[in-house]
């Protein structure tokens, strides 16, 4: 194949200067990045996990459903064990069966929402380092907060660790969905995120290597 | 160490192998994450998720190219994805204006620095990336190809196409194009 770039006209040195000029690194920040890499690593250890991944795409609409189909199967769960009635041809394999399928259907919620929360949060903090104005909207922090107050009513997401990270994101979204315009409010909120961590605890809890598999979903 | 025993050392998650492989590999990851995101913050989870995701799949690195090549390629999915997300490629243009026209560092003109800081962010995603990668970073064609998944001749067109863009948004600067 010939290089269409072969004979282009290419910029002078002068212009050059421009193009390198922009977005030109500083020095890197070495060990700050390195010590933020062992945090993330020991919180995906504690996780027992992979720190740091995150899946490569999330979806609000699959999450919305996600949470949704958990909310549907732990009604109908809940519902058959508190009234001791069974549906038609449930048996004691099918509730094991029923109790695990909850479970992964909560796992699978957590992670479609935590993985929305991260985009928002990464955004968020983002926005505030430059002192622009967020382009994350109250909207989407309560709607992710709905999700997430669901996740922690969920007695099959009842590990300390994710709990925990739940409750801290729990106050971080209900922080930004008041919308606050003022600057210091939205200082107030990346100090609590940073402090907590939230952001590298987020993602050491998805990891790309792990699709977690929804019996009968397409 | 040689490339293999290093490789080896972090698949056994020996600490000061994975120190050694983020030593020699940083300042190269940094300085892609920080080109393609313009942004402190943004570059250095870029970098974070890099070596997170390097140290966890370096087992699937199969050598048929340089190491580099490779941490390269995690490093600008890894920044691609981050924009994707945050969708700050095209609002961002004035703040980083202001941003870069106070940094010191290299002498060019500010209306200059602006106008082309203004003509890269408005590439495509694709075009901005190749030209940042070749023209200002110097990588090859080859290696660019690689980190994005393409074909070399894939990267050579977007390339052509920058800078045909560029030439036509910095047509005032006209006989600063040299062949």
């Amino acid at each position: 194949m010939t290089d269409p770039t072969k004979d282009e006209p290419v910029l002078s040195s002068r212009l050059l200067d421009a193009a390198r000029a922009h977005h030109e690194p500083p020095a890197a920040p070495r060990e700050e990045i390195w010590a933020r890499l062992q945090a993330s690593k020991a919180a995906g250890r504690q996780g027992g996990r992979a720190a740091g991944v995150r899946r490569p795409q999330v979806w609000v609409p699959l999450a919305i459903a996600a949470t949704l189909v958990l909310g549907v199967a732990l009604g109908r769960l809940w519902n058959a064990r508190s009234t001791g009635v069974q549906p038609p041809a449930a048996s004691g394999n099918d509730s094991t069966a029923a109790g695990r399928k909850a479970d992964l259907f909560a796992r699978y919620a957590a992670e479609q929402t935590l993985g929305q929360a991260e985009v928002l949060l990464t955004q968020f903090r983002a926005d505030a380092a430059v002192g622009a104005m967020p382009a994350t909207s109250p909207t989407e922090a309560r709607k992710l907060l709905l999700a997430t107050r669901l996740l922690l009513d969920s007695p099959s997401l009842a590990e300390p660790r994710l709990r925990g990270l739940l409750e801290d994101l729990e106050l971080v979204l209900a922080q930004i969905a008041e919308g606050s315009v003022v600057k210091e409010d939205r200082e107030v909120i990346t100090d609590g995120l940073d402090r907590r961590d939230v952001l590298p605890r987020l993602r050491a809890e998805m990891p790309v290597e792990t699709r977690v598999q929804i019996p009968g979903a397409i | 160490m040689d490339e293999r025993q290093l490789i080896d050392g972090v698949l056994q998650g020996d600490p000061a192998a994975e120190r050694l492989f983020y030593d020699r590999h940083l300042d190269r990851v940094w300085r892609l994450a920080y080109r393609l995101t313009g942004d402190g913050d943004l570059a250095q989870d870029v970098v974070q998720e890099t070596f997170v995701r390097a140290f966890s799949k370096l087992g699937t690195f199969r050598g048929e190219s340089a190491l580099s090549t490779w941490v390269t390629a995690v490093a600008t999915s890894t920044a691609l994805n981050t924009l994707r997300k945050v969708k700050r490629f095209r609002n961002h243009v004035a703040l980083e204006d202001a941003h870069h026209l106070a940094q010191p560092g290299r002498h060019a003109e500010p209306d200059l620095k602006r106008r082309m800081a203004e003509a890269i962010a408005a590439l495509p995603v694709g075009y901005r990336t190749v030209f940042l990668m070749h023209d200002v970073e110097g990588y090859t064609h080859e290696e660019i190809g690689t980190a994005l998944g393409v074909q070399t001749g894939t990267s050579k067109a977007q390339l052509f196409r920058a800078r045909a863009r560029l030439r036509t948004a910095l047509a005032d600067f006209a006989g600063e194009w040299t062949a």
